[in-house]
């Protein structure tokens, strides 16, 4: 948890936070649960004995690179070793004085001779605060103690090392340093061969002060074996030598007179007071790990001339952290203390300010526990298209000529005015009552006013012609297909046949109907017959009845007549003069009575392999259809219209219908020539009205 | 006045002959009631035809005489199942039954119409329009075959609709239309005229008959 509860009200508090929010009260130090606790010694355990040369490839580069300039580069036997899992406790407490010397500590080589004013400073926090935790929550700074107590722990045990190293040096230095007395820096030669720095002229009077403070850490520091000499590098002799008569002078911090102590030193100085408050058991800066517990230190008493030479240090450390063989974690404590503040803020403290606080719910105050709400992308505005089109002239002008179309399509056209026509109501009465009277006057008169024809139709004569050749007794067939309807037309022109035949020769008759409103038709046809000669008697007749079967009889009775009737009458067949025809061919004469052009086709169709001697007596409004046969020779004669009636009626001698009919039908065909006339030149005048407007508005 | 049944005939056919003629007025009931009633008595007329001419005469009798031949009565007795069959039709679910009656008379009939239009229309009018121009023939044959020959084949080329439009714009084409459209014209003018005759006579037969009937 990233927080701090208040001990007084329970008031969640942010890590960073020093009193609380709501009481004020003074918070106790919190330590996040994600912050692994740095290794630390703890009582009852043992210290491991560790090598340092064995952490020599664990050094960054610069820190390696740094010194193969000063100094000769060190053999590495240590390369042939198997190397242990790295300890970064005992790198701390091994290595740290040489090998992480950063480059500006190394140009103030009177400073890294002395310990620090900030690990001094540390130094009295720990022991005046926290001496039982001070071994295991405050390693860094201890090299800073070594430099300064190597001296006096020599001069008193003989080589003795810091608390530290106290632990792990007594078991048997195994591994020798690889530092000879040859192989240290000029700045490192140059400290062992100095006794004493302090009293120089060009050492300020604050680093005056830290030639006399080692002596304070010796006293405090705990008995450890003494080291032979065997057990010591050569290095590390170096610097048991050199501090070795100042330490036996230099007196403990505390003595230390007013005016050799600057006034930030006096701060510290001042600082041991505040753990006189029974407080803490823990460190006074509350800090997620113990380095950034000397970061909080520094944010808050580091002087000056120390701010602004950590912050070039940090700008030198960077290239050496994004290195990938260096992690993080590895750096000295006090490397990572001289980071810029705003590089110290970064991850826990800045990711603690940033994220969002829950305001409701059972998580109100907690912060950090939801998601926070990604941050947005980086937004583009998206590009925008325009959507007016870049025409061009010739499209402008297309477009307008369209518009212009449609908005003329769309406007009403005044209409034309039109002459109403003439009431077609009034217009057919007139007609009606001209042709009935046209009609009527010469059928109640019984007027003869028109001539009969002196020209006779070509199918008629030949019609005619073949009636007069039949031989005595011919036997004759009526096919009779026609409507009720046109009975009337129909036996007006059969007449004048049923006439030539009755006064020429004794005919045997048989009618075959092919409709069956036709199968008295024959019996009528005679009744008019004997209506027009009754004198004369009628011929013996057949009345075969009804054809059924359409299309597919016709054939059957072509090939056997008497076959294609019924029972009944094909007994009567049998008993009439008819009993020998056995074929179509056979009949004198076949006379087909229609009214229609498609059956009468039809039975010519099918009937011509039979080669029969076919009539037709056909309504006026099928001979035109039927005109082709007899001039191909199929039909051998016709009669068409009432004209042709009237011509045979002429021939014959024999007055019927055909001459009683004529001049009511010579009106009625008159009338319509003179009413199509009209209606022609009623066209055209009408036409031509309506043309002139049409050119003026052109 | 004889009141025979003729003469109640000819009132029947007066009176009916009026009521047709009334339509020149507009439709009416009396138009529609003569209509009814020709079209009632037709029908009845035509079935009571068919049922004496046919079923009885053709089918039942034959079937049950006794002086028949047995053979000829089996013969009788496929058309007689052919028919029932047809009579399946009523039914959506027994309409399969009727197909083979419906396929027998619809191929036969096919078969009869295409036989019959080849050798007795096709074939006969080819002949009869190159026999015009026979070397014998005198001019006036040719005159009348080479206008019939025209009228064909400009017919034919008024109705070019399966020709391919480039065709049809070639003048020679389009002129050859033109006569066949003047043909046509004539046609359907003496097809007019004809059935004005054909229906000027038949009024001309009812006027009569009605006169008939006034003054006998």
């Amino acid at each position: 948890m990233d927080e701090i509860i208040c001990p007084q009200c329970a008031h969640s508090n942010p890590i960073d936070a020093v009193f609380c929010e709501r009481c004020g009260a003074l918070l106790p130090p919190a330590r996040p649960a994600t912050e692994p606790l740095p290794p630390t010694l703890r009582p009852g355990e043992e210290p491991v004995k560790k090598s340092t040369a064995e952490l020599e490839p664990l050094l960054p580069a610069w820190m390696r690179e740094s010194r193969q300039v000063q100094s000769e580069p060190p053999p590495a036997p240590k390369e042939e070793k198997p190397a242990p899992p790295p300890d970064p406790l005992a790198s701390l407490s091994a290595s740290e004085p040489e090998e992480e010397i950063p480059e500006w500590l190394k140009e103030l080589g009177i400073l890294s001779e002395k310990p620090s004013p900030s690990s001094e400073e540390l130094r009295f926090e720990w022991e005046e605060k926290a001496e039982e935790e001070e071994e295991t929550l405050l390693p860094e700074g201890d090299w800073l103690q070594h430099l300064g107590s190597i001296p006096s722990e020599s001069s008193a045990g003989g080589g003795a090392v810091t608390s530290r190293d106290v632990g792990a040096e007594p078991e048997a230095p195994s591994v020798p340093s690889p530092l000879a007395s040859e192989t240290f820096p000029e700045w490192l030669q140059g400290l062992s061969e100095t006794p004493s720095p302090t009293g120089q002229e060009g050492t300020p009077d604050w680093l005056k002060a830290f030639d006399k403070t080692p002596a304070t850490p010796a006293a405090e520091t705990p008995p450890v074996a003494p080291t032979g000499e065997e057990g010591v590098p050569d290095w590390l002799k170096a610097f048991a030598e050199a501090p070795e008569a100042p330490a036996a002078e230099t007196p403990p911090v505390t003595p230390t007179g007013e005016e050799s102590v600057p006034d930030w030193l006096k701060a510290f100085a001042e600082t041991p007071a505040a753990p006189a408050e029974p407080t803490p058991a823990t460190p006074a800066i509350i800090t997620p790990s113990g380095e950034e517990d000397l970061g909080a230190l520094l944010e808050m008493e580091i002087p000056d001339w120390l701010s602004s030479i950590s912050a070039e240090t940090t700008t030198a450390e960077t290239p050496a952290e994004e290195t990938p063989a260096l992690a993080s974690a590895e750096l000295p404590a006090w490397v990572q203390a001289m980071r810029p503040i705003e590089a110290i803020l970064t991850g826990e403290e800045k990711g603690t300010e940033a994220q969002e606080e829950e305001r409701e719910g059972p998580l109100a105050g907690l912060r950090g526990v939801l998601p926070a709400v990604p941050t947005p992308l980086p937004y583009s505005r998206p590009r925008t298209y325009s959507i007016r089109l870049n025409l061009t002239p010739a499209q402008q002008t297309h477009v307008q000529l369209l518009e212009q179309l449609i908005a003329e399509e769309e406007q009403p056209r005044p209409r034309r005015a039109v002459t109403p026509p003439a009431s077609p109501r009034l217009l057919r009465w007139l007609i009606t009552v001209l042709l009935l009277i046209a009609l009527f006057v010469p059928l109640f008169f019984q007027t003869r006013l028109t001539a009969m024809p002196e020209l006779v139709p070509q199918e008629t004569w030949q019609f005619i012609q073949s009636f007069n050749s039949l031989p005595p007794s011919p036997k004759i067939l009526f096919v009779l297909d026609y409507e009720v309807a046109t009975s009337g037309e129909i036996e007006a022109l059969t007449l004048p046949a049923l006439q030539h035949l009755n006064s020429t020769t004794q005919a045997n008759l048989a009618f075959l109907a092919l409709n069956p409103l036709d199968v008295s038709m024959g019996r009528r046809l005679l009744d008019l017959l004997h209506s027009t000669q009754p004198q004369m008697p009628l011929p013996p007749m057949l009345h075969l009845g009804y054809l059924p079967g359409g299309i597919s009889a016709i054939p059957l009775f072509a090939t056997t007549p008497a076959a294609a009737i019924s029972e009944t009458m094909r007994a009567e067949w049998l008993q009439s003069p008819f009993q020998k025809i056995n074929t179509l061919g056979d009949f004198d004469r076949v006379i087909l009575v229609t009214d229609n052009a498609e059956n009468a086709r039809t039975w010519i169709e099918q009937t011509s392999p039979w080669h029969p001697h076919l009539l037709i007596v056909s309504s006026a409004r099928s001979t035109p259809m039927l005109l082709p046969y007899f001039y191909a020779g199929q039909v051998q004669g016709l009669i068409g219209n009432l004209n042709a009636a009237a011509a045979y009626e002429q021939v014959n001698g024999i007055p019927a219908l055909g001459r009683a009919y004529r001049d009511a039908y010579s009106a009625g065909l008159l009338l319509a020539l003179l009413i199509g006339l009209a209606g022609f030149l009623w066209g055209l005048l009408t036409h031509r009205a309506h043309s002139q407007p049409q050119e003026k508005e052109a | 006045m004889n009141f025979s049944i003729e003469w109640l005939n000819a009132l029947v056919g007066f009176i009916l002959t009026l009521i047709i003629f009334s339509y020149l007025l507009g439709d009416n009931p009396l138009f529609r009631l003569a209509i009814h009633l020709f079209i009632g008595v037709s029908t009845g007329y035509i079935a009571a035809v068919i049922f004496q001419q046919v079923w009885l005469e053709q089918l039942i009798q034959p079937l049950f005489s006794v002086q028949g031949d047995p053979t000829a009565r089996l013969w009788i007795l496929l058309p007689l199942l052919l028919a029932i069959l047809l009579l399946a039709k009523i039914s959506p679910s027994l309409s399969g039954l009727g197909t083979p009656s419906i396929a027998i008379l619809s191929g036969i009939a096919a078969a009869l119409v295409i036989v019959g239009a080849l050798q007795g229309t096709l074939i006969p009018q080819v002949q009869a329009g190159t026999a015009a121009f026979s070397p014998s023939n005198s001019p006036e044959f040719w005159l009348q075959g080479l206008i019939v020959l025209l009228g064909t084949i400009g017919t034919l080329a008024h109705f070019h609709f399966g020709a391919d439009r480039a065709l049809r714009q070639r003048g020679w084409i389009r002129f050859l239309g033109w006569i066949g459209l003047i043909f046509l014209g004539v046609t359907l003018g003496a097809l007019f005229a004809a059935l004005y005759s054909s229906t000027l006579t038949a009024l001309i037969e009812r006027l009569n008959a009605l006169i008939s009937f006034l003054m006998p």
